[in-house]
């Protein structure tokens, strides 16, 4: 087991054993040869469960699959990501999230690219799953669509050299959101770049939530506000270097008007755009519209939550970001 | 051949269904040879209604039409859950086996109420593409395979893709055999024992 490999993928994963168990059966499908490559999974469950996902997939009676357990409610993803870096084989460390799907030939895009760009940051493409993709009809979904190179280059489909994460000490383990954007930050100010690799995808799973769900799932985007105090240079990304995206402004400027509509109704105007983004979001088609002004309210109640949760983490961690 | 005890078991298998696994008629004809009673229910776009076919009792609940659960990327047939729980509720069934996810649920609200045993059979074809294909169709399939009392397969093809894609270790019972089915039915029990999860 102490023999080096080109590339080891690292995965941390929690409460989601059976996305875990997909993600390593798509992993089995690599077009790389597998004994250039291995898997390092650091994860919460308990010996039972970790046995059913891991201990029996055929990655790890090859050989290929290694498993660190922390105990419940000690992780983080940051926490468990180092940990799994730290304890690889390779001296390339693929990073990938437990309810993501690679392509078959995601690893070896990975290390073509790598090969060729010794040293950068190597990101893929992410794209919400095509087998769940009548999901995106809920209106209220968790994926992502990463064309790379993207600015934030998230740990769903990035690849790091070691050098390059010993140099950086890893990913900060006091961050709770955005971990992967501040490492990537770090890599950027030594002089690196994020280079894309083409063919090397990555599918993200679709997850409808309901309206409490969501709200409960995005709570945890307060935290970014520690991830622009860390690294001010975020804020380049940010419309008006204040607001997380568009739609945040949108919102702010939403509820500034629903503030002051009581002294002037011309207030409400300043709710105009949000609500045109809102009822356009399904694209054209009277029936699409009319879902969209159905959705309208629970889409407006969803953003002004994530904004009022970035209110709550800029007092938290003084800095302002919305 | 009579068996001792005689059961009374519904065969909840939706009309899409069935395609891979055991036809719920043939396996209801092979249990009525032995003895046991079986019913079929399923659904369908009509009125509910009860009729004898190829001589087995079937009971369709209505199907509602479901474009617009479609249209938004729920799976289904969900319509006709809530008559198919009354129905169960009305039958004094021993057990009920059912065919596909929603069925299950069906099944699963009654074994809630009555406290009695519930078998599922996946009887889809097995693959990565349909496993969380729509909504609520992988919370239906992990309930499925959580609650029932048995989960079973209907070939070792279709075990293994189970194994392979959810972590469990179904039973097999080839075809519609009525003898393997019926002593499977009463080993349930002692339905802790004869969970996947719990080999």
């Amino acid at each position: 087991m102490d023999e080096r490999v080109a590339l080891s993928v690292v995965v941390a994963s929690h409460a989601r054993p059976l996305r875990l168990r997909w993600l390593l059966n798509a992993l089995e499908d690599q077009t790389l040869s597998g004994d250039r490559w291995e898997v390092l999974v650091v994860h919460d469950y308990d010996p039972e469960t970790a046995a059913r996902v891991l201990d029996d997939h055929p990655l790890a009676a090859v050989g290929r699959l290694r498993h660190e357990a922390i105990d419940p409610g000690t992780g983080s993803p940051a926490r468990q990501r180092n940990i799994g870096w730290r304890i690889a084989r390779g001296d390339l460390i693929a990073f990938t999230d437990d309810d993501c799907r690679p392509s078959s030939e995601w690893l070896e895009a990975l290390l073509e690219t790598a090969a060729q760009h010794p040293g950068q940051l190597v990101q893929g493409a992410t794209y919400p799953d095509p087998f769940e993709d009548a999901i995106l009809a809920a209106p209220h979904v968790r994926t992502l669509y990463i064309e790379p190179p993207g600015p934030y280059a998230q740990t769903c489909n990035i690849l790091y050299s070691r050098e390059l994460l010993d140099g950086l000490g890893g990913f900060d383990e006091k961050a709770i959101a955005g971990e992967d954007v501040g490492l990537s930050l770090g890599a950027k100010a030594m002089g690196r770049e994020i280079v894309p690799a083409a063919g090397a995808i990555v599918y993200h799973s679709i997850e409808s939530h309901s309206l409490p769900g969501i709200l409960r799932q995005n709570w945890k985007w307060r935290h970014l506000a520690y991830l622009a105090k860390r690294h001010p240079e975020v804020r380049a990304t940010f419309p008006l270097r204040l607001f997380w995206d568009r739609n945040h402004l949108l919102t702010t400027e939403a509820l500034a008007g629903a503030a002051v509509a009581g002294r002037t109704r011309w207030g409400l105007l300043l709710a105009a755009p949000l609500l045109v983004d809102v009822v356009r979001r399904r694209g054209p088609g009277r029936r699409r519209k009319a879902f969209a002004v159905v959705e309208a309210p629970g889409q407006v109640v969803r953003q002004a939550a994530e904004v009022g949760g970035l209110v709550a983490g800029s007092l938290r961690h003084r800095t302002l970001v919305l | 051949m009579r068996t001792s005890a005689r059961l009374n078991v519904a065969l909840l298998q939706a009309p899409t269904q069935g395609v891979r696994g055991p036809d719920a008629r043939a396996l209801a004809r092979a249990l009525g040879e032995r003895g046991h009673g079986a019913t079929v229910l399923s659904s369908h776009r009509g009125p509910s209604r009860t009729s004898v076919e190829e001589g087995v009792q079937t009971i369709y609940s209505r199907r509602w039409p479901e474009a617009p659960l479609r249209f938004r990327g729920f799976t289904g047939p969900l319509t006709p859950i809530p008559q198919t729980v009354a129905r169960l509720l009305r039958g004094r069934y021993d057990l009920a086996h059912a065919f596909s996810p929603p069925d299950a649920l069906a099944a699963l609200w009654w074994q809630r109420l009555t406290g009695r045993p519930v078998v599922f059979t996946w009887s889809e074809h097995v693959s990565r593409e349909s496993l969380a294909d729509r909504r609520l169709r992988l919370r239906l399939v992990e309930k499925a395979i959580a609650d029932a009392n048995a989960v079973m397969a209907p070939d070792h093809e279709a075990a293994a893709q189970l194994r392979r894609w959810l972590m469990i270790e179904p039973r097999v019972i080839d075809g519609a055999d009525g003898a393997a089915h019926e002593r499977m039915y009463k080993s349930l029990r002692r339905p802790a024992d004869h969970h996947p999860r719990a080999q």
